[in-house]
């Protein structure tokens, strides 16, 4: 990944530990939905990560493919997480947010096979996801 | 009615309307707070159903 793509995504996860700063001055659920649209920003950050990969030529097709389920999985739990948040069932909104960090302890063990380069880059992006869960997760306990 | 007591009973019918109006402020800002809470919850959705569809687009592709 060129330095100039790479510096992209280290803004990207800035700017949302900025937002999500900006976020906590809300209160109560409404905080709550901000930090999943948040959530939704690392998700679509850690796909254009992916992406972005694949096309400096750091991952094969096959691997950006692998990355695929693992997405998905994401952008599905964070959905049921949001919708939680619509219903105020604070219960599946404590679950949804222990299931999204589970995902993220997962993903980061499976990355194991994929180049160096695209572990560390995909790392930050993951991180920047688990940042935001973990607000959240403080703003239901 | 002597002057005292008038004077008392208008400011029990401001107290009261004050009440009401305390009541309705609230119930209207909770109202917009539900709005706007349903309005992020939907962008939210609307963004994260766009990534699943792009990553299932890509599978399509493949295979």
């Amino acid at each position: 990944m060129g330095p100039v793509r790479l510096t992209a995504v280290r803004l990207s996860a800035l700017a949302l530990v900025l937002a999500l700063a900006a976020g906590c001055a809300s209160s109560g659920l409404r905080r709550v939905a901000i930090a999943t649209e948040h959530a939704a920003t690392a998700i679509e950050v850690v796909q254009r990560t992916a992406d972005a990969l694949e096309a400096d030529g750091v991952l094969t097709r096959t691997q950006r493919d692998s990355l695929s389920p693992y997405i998905v999985r994401l952008a599905r739990a964070d959905l049921a997480l949001a919708q939680a948040v619509a219903r105020a069932d604070q219960a599946t909104v404590h679950a949804e947010v222990l299931a999204l960090l589970a995902l993220l302890d997962e993903w980061a063990t499976a990355l194991g096979p994929l180049p160096e380069r695209a572990q560390l880059t995909l790392r930050v992006s993951l991180d920047a996801v688990r940042a935001v869960v973990l607000v959240i997760s403080t703003g239901v306990a | 009615m002597p002057a005292g007591r008038r004077a008392v009973q208008v400011l029990s019918t401001i107290a009261a309307l004050s009440e009401i109006a305390a009541e309705y402020l609230e119930q209207r800002g909770e109202a917009a707070e539900a709005a706007d809470l349903r309005e992020i919850v939907a962008r939210t959705r609307a963004r994260l159903e766009a990534v699943i569809a792009r990553e299932q687009a890509r599978g399509a592709r493949t295979e």
